[in-house]
């Protein structure tokens, strides 16, 4: 992209570098430049707090706009969006869903740890609170808190399993702190399950393998080893979960196939945040 | 409640009920998996969400190649606030704060608002269309923007 788009011809054609970036910044606000040259834009302002305040601005002015022309979306819009993220999902955790819990093994084996229910530190209750925004959040978000209710059909499919614990209104929200902060833990005490979610989650190296601790007291129990799809996406479904709202996880790197006791660095701990 | 706000500009921009409910849906997905990215230092949910849904919106506009026989067979952009009393009836209060501060802007400043935001136009494509000059677009568009923040509420 050209950034100097000061008109050469005109003599009284003045205007400062941030004047201009300030102009282009309300093309980008619009998305009146292509896709490249507004990523160019917002990467001339990276290390400009000063700019990126009066971009965000701009943005907001924007969303103005979007909201002149709200519109009630057809009621088909909630359905095909649950049922995308659930078919995205399906094939990550359908072989989990149906794992029954086994001593020692490699599937799902969350440990049982009973205890009253109370919202301590690092955990949110009702998946609202920003800046956590786990993935419970982000479907409230999206399609609105009053369009969330519970889909009937039998509870069998994967994407019933799923909402069950991101649209339970008393799931509670462990966000991972450390290199795995984009992860939050997603427990229903209704569903008596669990979703690990995040986004943004590199991929161990080679054949190493991320495992899921929980901690019984101060004793780490392996629950499930995982890696992220792609694109970096996370999403794990943790079947017949019971576990206190202050429960401790933590996520190591380990070998392929996970280990029995934690081995490598620990790159997530809930107990962080 | 933000799906009304994020389906109408898609709609708005998108134009065709099927296309819209499509991206719409795109939409949402896409901010299902980058919900741990947001961050609330660069804006409100409200602006980041918006942001993500023209983008998409306009992004699908301009790979149609019927996209200025669909301006021209559409005919001009009529007034946006014109809430219709279904539309009022999902997000009135809001809409209405929004058609108020759209309605305050100068009638140059709302044309090339619209025609960059409603209609997916670049700024070399307004300025073609207008006949006017590129920096005329860009003052235009940031004069508007500053204007419609501070009826909004904030200043830039």
């Amino acid at each position: 992209m050209n950034d100097d788009t000061r008109d050469h011809d005109d003599p009284a054609d003045a205007r400062s570098d941030d004047d201009i970036i300030r102009e282009l910044m309300a093309l980008a606000a619009v998305h009146a430049l292509d896709a490249d040259d507004e990523a160019h834009v917002e990467a001339l302002i990276a290390d400009r707090p000063d700019l990126q305040a009066e971009y965000r601005d701009l943005r907001e002015a924007a969303a103005t706009m979007a909201a002149a022309t709200a519109e009630e979306p057809p009621p088909t819009l909630r359905a095909s969006v649950l049922d995308a993220v659930a078919a995205e999902e399906a094939a990550k955790v359908v072989s989990l869903l149906d794992t029954e819990p086994a001593d020692g093994g490699a599937g799902a084996s969350p440990a049982a740890a009973p205890a009253p229910v109370a919202p301590l530190p690092g955990s949110s209750r009702g998946g609202w609170l920003y800046p956590v925004l786990a993935a419970a959040a982000a479907i409230v978000l999206v399609i609105g808190a009053a369009a969330i209710v519970r889909r009937d059909t039998g509870g069998d499919e994967p994407g019933d399993r799923l909402a069950a614990v991101l649209e339970d209104p008393d799931n509670v929200v462990m966000p991972f702190a450390g290199e795995l902060s984009g992860l939050s833990m997603i427990y229903s005490a209704d569903a008596g399950a669990a979703v690990l979610s995040g986004s943004g989650v590199a991929a161990p190296e080679g054949t190493d393998v991320y495992e899921l601790w929980h901690f019984d007291g101060e004793t780490p129990v392996r629950v499930e080893t995982f890696v992220p799809d792609g694109t970096g996406v996370v999403t794990v479904y943790l079947a017949d979960m019971d576990i206190a709202t202050d429960a401790r996880f933590a996520i190591t790197v380990e070998p392929e196939g996970g280990t029995d006791a934690p081995t490598g660095p620990v790159v997530g701990d809930t107990a962080e945040v | 409640m933000l799906a009304p706000t994020l389906y109408g500009v898609v709609k708005r921009v998108v134009r065709d009920p099927a296309q819209s409910e499509e991206v719409t849906q795109e939409v949402f997905v896409e901010l299902w998996r980058s919900a741990t990215r947001f961050d609330a230092q660069r804006g409100s949910v409200r602006s980041w969400a918006v942001t993500i849904a023209h983008r998409r919106a306009v992004d699908r506009v301009r790979s149609e190649q019927a996209h200025r026989d669909r301006q021209e067979r559409d005919g001009r952009i009529a007034a946006v606030a014109e809430a219709t009393p279904e539309d009022s009836a999902v997000a009135g209060e809001e809409r209405a704060v929004a058609a108020a501060a759209l309605a305050g802007l100068s009638a140059p400043q709302r044309e090339v608002l619209e025609l960059a935001f409603y209609d997916g136009f670049t700024h070399v494509q307004i300025a073609d269309q207008l006949g006017v000059a590129l920096g005329t677009v860009k003052t235009r568009i940031r004069d508007g923007l500053i204007r419609l923040r501070a009826a909004t509420g904030a200043t830039p």
